[in-house]
């Protein structure tokens, strides 16, 4: 029997799910903002507009995220992958134990919400919040989820007292 | 008083604040490290324009490409500083330039636009 399914990051995709971008090690503003750029341009021919900028709302939260919360211990990975019904956005990176705490909450939080209560929260979030230290808003799992209306999956590996190892998996259907 | 653009690149708008115009111009993409410290310039500019110079009427042009959600709550801000003067009496109108087939920043906009009470309309561009 064929095996239809590959184990990337922990996760099983479909075998046919080809990588749009990926950049791997040190991640930062710049080296981020080149993929995103990349993924737009590679995305023109293959989504209408609002979907394409959809998608890119996805990427650009995952990479905020990783560029905010990272513990400068490369390698942390970041990829697109691309099936003919979906797109598959995959995050890995080391990250205190105190924030992925708070990342977990959020996630098992949000992954509660359907589309309305996600679009409820988000406003009022948006109104009541304020921007952090780091420039964030707080607001990147949740818009991540509402823009993919789907779960977002995670796995966590503890490395030591102080950091583990995180792999986020954001899926959106484009057909 | 003086007019002033901040331009931008692949991670922050570009931002035209024309007194002689009554006009603010923001363009492009955002996703700058911290949109606070990006844009603390453009609200020191609102706050002389209306309060120092006693301007009566802007607006505001905004045309993004795409946006995180950080600077969806800088944008929000700016929005809810225009309601604030327009509340003082100030003739200020918000134009939301889309390209047609662009739902989700037709959507972005709409949910702007929920949160706050300001002269407005849509406008689709090529």
């Amino acid at each position: 029997m064929v095996n239809e399914k590959v184990n990337i990051g922990n996760f099983l995709l479909p075998r046919d799910a080809h990588q749009l971008v990926s950049m791997r090690g040190e991640i930062d503003w710049k080296n981020t903002s080149n993929v995103i750029l990349e993924l737009n341009q590679k995305l023109k021919d293959l989504l209408p507009t609002g979907l394409r900028k959809k998608v890119l709302k996805i990427a650009t939260e995952m990479l905020d995220n990783l560029v905010k919360y990272n513990v400068n211990q490369p390698p942390d990975v970041f990829m697109v992958l691309h099936t003919k019904e979906r797109l598959y956005f995959l995050s890995q990176n080391l990250i205190k134990n105190p924030d992925l705490l708070i990342t977990l909450e959020k996630i098992l939080w949000v992954n509660e919400l359907d589309i309305d209560d996600m679009k409820a929260e988000y406003s009022s979030q948006l109104k009541g919040g304020t921007i952090s230290e780091l420039g964030g808003a707080g607001l990147g799992i949740l818009e991540m989820a509402r823009k993919s209306n789907q779960p977002i999956q995670f796995n966590v590996e503890t490395r030591d007292k102080k950091t583990s190892f995180i792999t986020l998996l954001v899926n959106i259907t484009i057909d | 008083m003086e007019n002033k653009i901040i331009e931008g690149d692949e991670m922050h708008p570009t931002v035209n604040l024309n007194a002689d115009n009554k006009l603010m111009q923001i363009t492009g993409i955002s996703r700058p490290e911290n949109p606070k410290v990006y844009f603390s310039s453009t609200f020191e500019w609102i706050r002389n324009y209306f309060d120092e110079f006693n301007h009566q009427e802007l607006t505001v042009e905004m045309t993004l490409e795409y946006f995180n959600t950080a600077s969806s709550k800088i944008l929000l801000d700016i929005l809810e500083l225009m309601e604030a003067y327009t509340e003082k009496g100030k003739n200020i109108h918000i134009i939301w330039c889309y390209e047609e087939d662009d739902d989700e920043l037709l959507e972005a906009g709409e949910e702007f636009f929920d949160l706050v009470e300001v002269s407005h309309e849509y406008k689709i561009i090529d």
